[in-house]
Parts: structure tokens; sequence; C-alpha cells
């Protein structure tokens, strides 16, 4: 209430109320001004510097390397171990009868009494050996089970001292929530640095990227252990570490579980920019795909990282079954006699040499996706060539132009600020005014507009497609139903792939990234919208309908403006989707901050890195703010 | 800590026991609240809400204390000072004369162990665990072999009940059994003491009677110092040997329910004491006037409940002679004596 009250009188709602016109006047004055005496594109020259001292960093790294003493007693022989654990996991994996694994996997979900999809995932184990990339797969697969063994070991006893200690959580919180923004590329380049390229730095990265999620869900976890059965626990004298093992630890089992199974999945996303620092297996595979134009061939193998995401997800929920749930009993003799009958499998397995996978249709998929990618590409190039130049020369090319040389810097500046303190009063508009400004300071001003003017163009696209249809299915919950598993599938397929098929139909330049960006983000656009319909008071609609109201004057009139928060949100998470795209976009040619970091990854260019970096987190964050003070200025009024 | 007990202490006593829940220390909050401020008063001044306000009471070895209040009054809090699952402000918690309040967690540790447990609102069960297992908890805590403690959570488990649950899980149980699993768990330490928070407040009528009656049952046989959170009236006046009505933060009124019924000391208790049925709390003594026994007449005893003799009163309209437990007379009781108190119910 008071905080509420507190905004109000801070908010410049009294500002609308009085003299509305004068402010917009004075502004139209400022901005007029600054127009006027400005300069066009941000000069050049006040480059700040960051990459210096960055780039010192960086040789004195390199120099040092091998001499000095936490390279020597700390970094290398991190990397040893992990390396020395991929090699393990991998030799094993392929030391294994192919015919194991799916057996494995068929008991530990048949545990659960689902037939049919243990099945199911058994055969789905079997699909990389069947397209020809089994032993890829079990280099992606060795990568994930040892940076998710690291993100349980490290991740599992942070979350604990998250949840437990208030002022180690205030440290956490926000490097969390900083991780999520930064792009990947980005702080791959310190671990690059520090630990140098090839598979076990891979891993690190991974582990780095991949391991807020487990973080965030042990914390949980154990803070969502009802309040009840910890004073219940003290009140019989347990003390604290009793506590924590007996009761807190077993009862966050299933959200640390789900943090393992949100880890795999973030781990699977990155297992193409992991190649980048030099993972192999799948995402070198996919990259390969990409650089050699074969559409069809790239998405055989980004099918394959779907199934390991797949499997992996199911096995990782099978594992956890509620207490006293629906599971069959295995006694200890099964147990043995399953492992046993397991082992003996394997040595007969090795004996007869059925160790690789005996047979390979890769080729046969995959040639006719690529003829049909090619008669797609020649039948409708009518209609692509047309969009593509219509995209790059009248929005990209004019927008460009428009903010780098019509426009003065300080006009934009002051119209982003002004436009910020409307929305969200003036911090926003400080920190949006300071952000913009400190982007140019950074030198990064150019790659900016570029990423900008791409990021607003695949937004804009997304919310024409994904707000209708989420709409139309918000009222539709059969239809919603059929398609979500179908979304799902969507979001766990890497972002580059997404790419593969609109270069072959656009070729390289900026518009396959914006479409593909387009159809990366239209899922959670789709299904947050589609929530936000279905979720709006049933009362309010019965009302609208007693009163006489059509069908469509219910939609127009109640739902959708009901539903606007939600689909500010939903705009918001499109947002932070496509900016997440920009590298992808970047890899096939799309310009912008993306191509930078690309750049700077491969160099490596730590300074680089840091001002493309610092130039995105300062994007994401100023259009993930503004939006967010939309959707709960919307709010505002419903909550009263 | 073992010097300090005396034989003569209560079991346990509160004295002036003050809890301010917000940021600081308190002591404004209390100074004010010594002063008259409201509690609404109070929050607008320092952002803190007094929830308990000077309480003292002890209560007796054997003893049923009961203290009933509606939501927000403060029970809940006092129940967890008195066992120090929240700090108390300021004030003194003493069990058999050992101060709680300066114990080191150790030692406060031992107490949990030994000596008091504890009944939950929600039960406060741990749905990982069987419900064997649940009830061996205190046990294993203290680090008691499983043989042992299996074979006493069994026994419990079969005072309560629940034989052959044993390995089902809480939640697969119903509200009525789940919480006496609950009981089972606080009873298998052998405490002293036992707190029970609401305990029956989220079970449907019938199953609560039901816990009432086999809580008396055990009180019975067991006689254990029990302080029992309610906010039903009905419930404080069945199970409580004295029962304490709680408001805002303190208490208006303490006493036996007789006491409370029969002479409710401020407006507020009368709002609980109006809606009760006299006739089943009151006794005999409340209603006795002054008056020749009729030789040969029907005798009562003074404590017994005033609903035992209408059926007397109903069959003949004589007096009967009223005695005490030394079987002297001490007056008698008639149809106007009753008739006269039973109506004041209806004002």
């Amino acid at each position: 209430m008071n905080t509420a009250l507190a905004q109000q009188t801070e908010s410049p709602q009294s500002l609308f109320r009085h003299p509305f016109a004068r402010v917009v006047g004075f502004l139209l004055v400022v901005l007029a001004a600054a127009q006027t005496f400005g300069t066009r594109g941000f000069p050049e020259t006040w480059n700040i510097g960051i990459a210096e001292p960055i780039t010192g960093v960086q040789s004195w790294v390199r120099k040092n390397r091998s001499s000095n003493w936490s390279f020597k007693f700390f970094f290398n022989p991190v990397i040893s171990i992990v390396e020395f654990g991929l090699n393990s996991v991998e030799s094993f994996f392929l030391w294994l009868p192919w015919f194991i694994p799916p057996v494995i996997v068929f008991l530990i979900i048949a545990r659960t009494r689902r037939w049919g999809l243990a099945t199911f995932t058994a055969i789905v184990v079997i699909y990389p050996g069947v397209v020809g990339v089994w032993p890829e797969s079990i280099v992606t697969i060795s990568l994930m089970a040892v940076s998710v063994a690291i993100s349980v070991l490290i991740g599992v006893p942070l979350g604990v001292l998250t949840a437990l200690n208030k002022r180690f959580e205030s440290i956490l919180r926000p490097v969390l929530d900083g991780m999520q923004t930064v792009p990947a590329t980005v702080y791959l380049i310190p671990i690059v640095l520090v630990f140098g390229i090839g598979p076990a730095p891979a891993a690190i990265a991974t582990v780095i990227y991949a391991i807020p999620p487990m973080i965030r869900l042990t914390c949980l976890g154990i803070q969502q252990v009802p309040k009840s059965a910890i004073e219940a626990a003290h009140m019989f004298g347990a003390t604290k570490r009793q506590i924590l093992a007996k009761v807190q630890l077993p009862l966050a089992v299933p959200s640390i579980i789900a943090g393992i199974n949100q880890t795999v999945m973030m781990a699977l996303g990155i297992v193409v920019i992991a190649t980048l620092v030099g993972a192999g297996g799948l995402g070198q595979e996919i990259n390969q795909t990409v650089r050699r134009l074969e559409p069809g061939r790239g998405l055989v193998v980004s099918l394959a990282v779907v199934a390991v995401a797949l499997v992996l997800d199911r096995v990782s929920r099978s594992l956890v079954i509620e207490p006293g749930g629906h599971r069959f009993h295995i006694s200890r003799k099964l147990m043995y006699l399953t492992i046993a009958g397991l082992v003996l499998a394997t040595i007969i397995g090795r004996m007869l040499g059925w160790i690789e996978f005996p047979f390979s249709w890769g080729t046969s998929f995959a040639d006719p996706i690529d003829s049909g990618f090619a008669w797609f590409r020649t039948t409708f190039d009518v209609i692509t060539r047309p969009f593509n130049d219509f995209v790059v020369r009248e929005i990209l090319v004019r927008a460009q132009t428009w903010l780098n040389q019509t426009l003065a810097w300080q006009a934009i500046v002051i119209a982003a600020s002004a436009f910020s303190y409307f929305v969200a009063g003036w911090k926003m508009s400080l920190t949006t005014a300071l952000g913009i400004t400190f982007i140019g300071l950074t030198g990064r001003w150019p790659d900016a507009v570029d990423t900008l003017t791409q990021t607003v163009v695949a937004v804009i696209l997304s919310m024409l497609i994904a707000i209708p249809i989420g709409i139309w299915l918000g009222r539709r919950p059969r239809a919603e139903s059929l398609i979500s598993p179908f979304l799902d599938a969507l979001q766990t397929i890497p972002n580059l792939v997404y790419a593969i098929p609109f270069v072959m139909i656009f070729s390289v330049g900026p518009v396959p990234g914006i479409v593909a960006a387009v159809v990366y983000a239209i899922p959670p656009g789709i299904r947050l919208t589609a929530l936000g319909i279905r979720q709006v008071n049933f009362e309010s609609l019965e009302a609208a309908t007693t009163f006489g109201a059509t069908q469509r004057q219910v939609l127009w009139g109640v739902r959708v403006p009901l539903a606007m928060p939600s689909i500010i949100l939903a705009i918001n998470q499109m947002v932070m989707m496509v900016l997440a795209m920009a590298i992808i976009a970047g890899m096939v040619g799309g310009g912008g901050l993306g191509y930078r970091s690309i750049e700077a990854l491969t160099g490596p260019d730590a300074g680089l890195g840091t001002e493309v970096g610092i130039a995105i987190v300062i994007m994401a964050t100023i259009l993930d703010r503004l939006l967010q003070a939309t959707a709960k200025r919307l709010q505002a009024p419903a909550a009263n | 800590m073992g010097q300090a007990s005396t034989g003569a202490a209560p079991a346990i006593e509160l004295r002036h026991i003050w809890k301010v829940f917000g940021q600081g220390d308190g002591a404004k909050a209390i100074s004010l609240a010594q002063n008259g401020a409201s509690r609404a008063e109070i929050l607008q001044q320092t952002q803190q809400t007094v929830a308990v306000r000077d309480v003292s009471f002890s209560v007796a070895r054997g003893e049923t204390f009961v203290v009933m209040g509606l939501s927000g009054s403060g029970k809940s809090t006092l129940i967890r000072c008195l066992s120090r699952l929240v700090e108390p402000t300021a004030g003194e918690v003493l069990l058999n004369g050992d101060n709680l309040l300066s114990m080191t967690d150790e030692q406060l540790i031992d107490v949990r162990r030994g000596r008091m447990s504890m009944v939950f609102q929600h039960f406060g069960l741990f749905p990982h665990r069987k419900v064997i297992d649940n009830i061996a908890y205190g046990l294993e805590v203290q680090k008691i072999d499983k043989a042992t403690r299996i074979a006493r959570a069994t026994e419990v488990l079969n005072i309560v009940g629940l034989d052959g649950w044993a390995n089902h899980y809480p939640q697969q149980l119903s509200g009525g059994m789940q919480q006496r699993v609950g009981l089972a768990r606080a009873l298998a330490v052998d405490p002293q003491i036992l707190l029970f928070d609401e305990p029956f407040s989220a079970l449907d009528p019938l199953i609560r009677k039901e816990m009432q009656d086999e809580l008396i049952r055990l009180q019975k046989t067991m006689q254990r110092t029990v302080v029992f959170i309610t906010h039903d009236f009905a419930e404080a006046l069945r199970l409580g040997d004295r029962i304490a009505i709680m408001k805002d933060g303190s208490f208006d009124q303490v006493g036996t329910p007789e006491e409370i019924v029969s002479n409710p000391a401020t407006p507020y208790v009368r709002e609980f004491v109006n809606d009760v049925p006299r006739a089943k709390v009151l006794s005999v003594k409340t209603v006795t006037v002054s008056g020749q026994p009729v030789s040969g007449a029907r005798t009562v005893s003074s404590t017994a409940k005033i609903e035992t003799i209408i059926p007397m009163l109903l069959e003949r309209d004589e007096h009967i002679t009223v005695v005490d437990s030394n079987n002297d007379v001490i007056g008698v009781v008639n149809r106007q004596s009753v008739a006269s108190i039973l109506q004041a119910e209806q004002r």
C-alpha cells in the first residue's frame, strides 16, 4: 500500500493532469535544439577506451600462461581434471556396445510403468546412430555429462548457501540475473583467455552458462520446504545440520532434479557456440553444415541434439517420483540381477564386436531435404528475393541511415530518456540516457544501431505473428494443448539450426538472421499471449456477455485489454529472445554486435568482447525495464 | 541447568512476555504499549507490530492450559515464544524453574529433545517420510538406534489407533489420521510438556470432536502438562482445566471454564460466553441456594454439571440436596434456581 502511494507521488501522472502540453512543448524545443546543434552519429573520438586495459590483461595472460602460479597450480590442473573426466566418459561410451544405452534408458523409464514412453525414448536413443552421428553424439553426451556433473557439484552447495544465507543471496542473485543477459559468446572470452581452446575449456564454458538454473532451483527447493516441517524439526531438537540433511535437502530433491533438467537444456542450447571454443561433437557437425549450406544434414544432425535433449529430459524426470507414488518396487535382489544382466550383455556384445552402430542412413534422410530446399529457393525466388531486398534496402538501411546520419545522437538520447520518463519515471529516464551515451563512449554506437534496427524489425514481425495467434489460441484450450508440445520442441532446438533453412532461402545477410529470430521468438510470445487471454477473470466475461456484448466485443473490449500486461510481457520475452539470437545472426552474416562478438571470441579479443558485452547488456536491460514498466503501468488500474 | 530446578516450581511459567515484530529492538514499541498506545498507533509510529503484550501465566504439572483467541490475537506467537521457536522481545520463560531464554542453542536443543514437544496446526509432517519414520523423527535426531525407535514408534502408533498405517506416506492419509500421526510423533519422545498449536482447527467438526475425545482419554492416563491453543471456545471449555482468553496480544481473562462462563470479565469474553450452553459447563454449585434439605430426598454432588440434574427436576418438582466432596450438605437446588441461570443465557 505504502509503496503504491510512493510510486504514485513519484510517477509523472501529475504532469499529465497539469500542464501536459507545456511539457511536450518544452521537450519538442529541446529536441529541436539537440537536432539542430548536435552531431550526427556518435563522435568516434569520444571513445573512452575500455578495450585497452583489458587487452593489456589479455597480453599479460598470454605471456604468463605457462609461468604464473595461478595457472600452474589452479587453472591448468583444473583443465587436466576436466579433460580426464571428458576422456573417461567418452571412451567408456565408445567402449560400450551400442545397444546398452537404449536398454538402460528403457529400464529407468519403465520403472514408472509408462511402457509407451519407455519404448519411444529407447528408440529415440538409437536415432543418432541411425542417421550416422553416433560417435559425435557420444562426444556431445560426454560434454553434457561432465559439465552437468560439475554444475551439480558446484551448483547445489551454492544453491543451499543462497537459500540459507540472506547476505550471500543478495550478492549472488544480481550476478545470476546479469549472466542471463550477457551473450554467451562474450563471457566465453575470459574462459578462452584463461583456459585456452579445446574440449575442456568448452566444458567449463558450458558449466558457467548452464549453472544458473541449478543454483536457482536448488535455492527455490530449499526455500519451498513447508515452514511447518522445519518448525516441527526444530521443535524435536534437530540441529541445523540435521534439518538440512534430513528435511530440507530430501524435500528439495524434485526441485534439484528440475534444476539438473534445466541445466541440461541450457547446456544443449549452447552446444553450437561451444564449438567456437573447441568442443567437437554434434555442435561442430551443425556448424559445418551451416558453412557448407547443407540444411538437410543440418536438420538431421540438429534432430540428434533434440533427441539427446529429449532422452536426458525424460530420464531425469523419471528419476523423481513422489513419495508413495506409482512405481515398481524393486527389491535389492532384482536390482543386482538387472545389473548382472547388463554386465553380461556388455561382455557378450564386446566379444561379438557389436560396438559401433551397425548402419547409417544419414544422407538418405538429408538429401531429399536439401533438394527440397533447393527447389523451394528456385521456385519462390520471385518472392524471397524481393522480400530480402525490401527488408534490407527499404527498412534496415533506411533506419540505420536515419539513426546514424539524419538524427543527432543527442536528440536520440533525449527522446529515449523522455520516453523512459513517461513510462517508468525519472530514475529510468536517467538510466536510459546514461546507458545509451555509454554505448557511444565504448565505441560501439554503429554496431548497436545495426543490432537495434534488426531487433526492432524482428520484434515487430514476431508481434504481428505471435500476438494474433496467441489471442486466437487463448480461447481454444484444446487447440492450444495440441500445439504446445510442438512449441516446446521448437524451444529445444539449438538456435543456430533455425538459421540454416533461412540462409538457404535468403542467402547470407541480415534477413535469414531476422527470420530465424522471429521463428525462435514466437513460441514464447504465443504462449504468454494465450495465457493472458485464457486467464482473464471469468466473471468479467460473463458480465460483458449478460450486458449483451457480442463475441467480438467481449474479445476486444474485455479480454484483450485485461490480457494487456501479459501481452506486454510476451513482447518483452520476444525482445530478449531476439537479442539472444543476435549472435547467431552474426554467424550468418547479420553484422552488428553479434558479428563483433564472434570476431572477439575467435580472436580472441577480450577488449572488443567487453565492449560488445557492455553494449548488449545495456540494450537488453533498457528494453527489458521499459517493457516491464509498461506492463506494470497497464496492470496497475486492474490491481486497484 | 539442573541446579535451578525445584520441586515447587510450576511446569511452565511465563513472566511479562512481549513480542514485537519488525525492524529494530522493539523497546520503543513496548514503552508506547505500556503507555496505553493501541496496536495501530504503534504500527504507525514504529512500523512494528506488538504481537504479544505483557503476558504472564503459569501452568502446573499435569494441568491443561488452553489459550483461546481469534486469528491475529497473538496466540500462535505466544506458544512459539514459549518454545522459543520465536524469540520473545522481553520477559522470561521458566520450565520447572529453568530459564529457557538464557539457554545456549545446545541446551535448547536438549530441552526440545527430552522435555517438550509440539503438535502443529497444519500437522507439520514430513512428506518424504513414511508414517512410522515421521513418528520416530524425534528419536532419530537424538541418535537412538533404529530398532529401539521403530519399536517405540510402533507402540505410540497403536496408542493413537493407527496400527497398520506405518508404511504409508502422510499425504495418503485423511486429515484426522494425519493429525494422529502428529500427535503420535509428539508422544513418541515421551515429553513432560505437550504444546498444541490449533491442532484440530483444520479438521471437520465430527473428526475434531473425535480427536478431542482422544486427547481427553490420553490425558487421563498420561497426565502431561499441556498448553493448547485454539480459536474455538467450545473446544477450550471441553479441554481446559484453565482457559485464557486472548485479544490483541494480551489476556482478557484467565480462569476455569466455570469461572469464565459464570462471570465473564469483559464484554469481549461475554460475546463468547453468550453462545455457550451453560448447563453443560456450570456445576451444580453455581445454582445452589440455601434451603432445608428434604429428608430422604435425592442428593447430587456440587461438582456435577447442571445438565445432569435437569432430568431429575423435570421428573419431580422437589428440592435436590447438594453435597460437597466430604458429603456435607451445602444447600439445595430447585427448578427456580436452575431456570434463573439458564435464562441468563438468553440475554
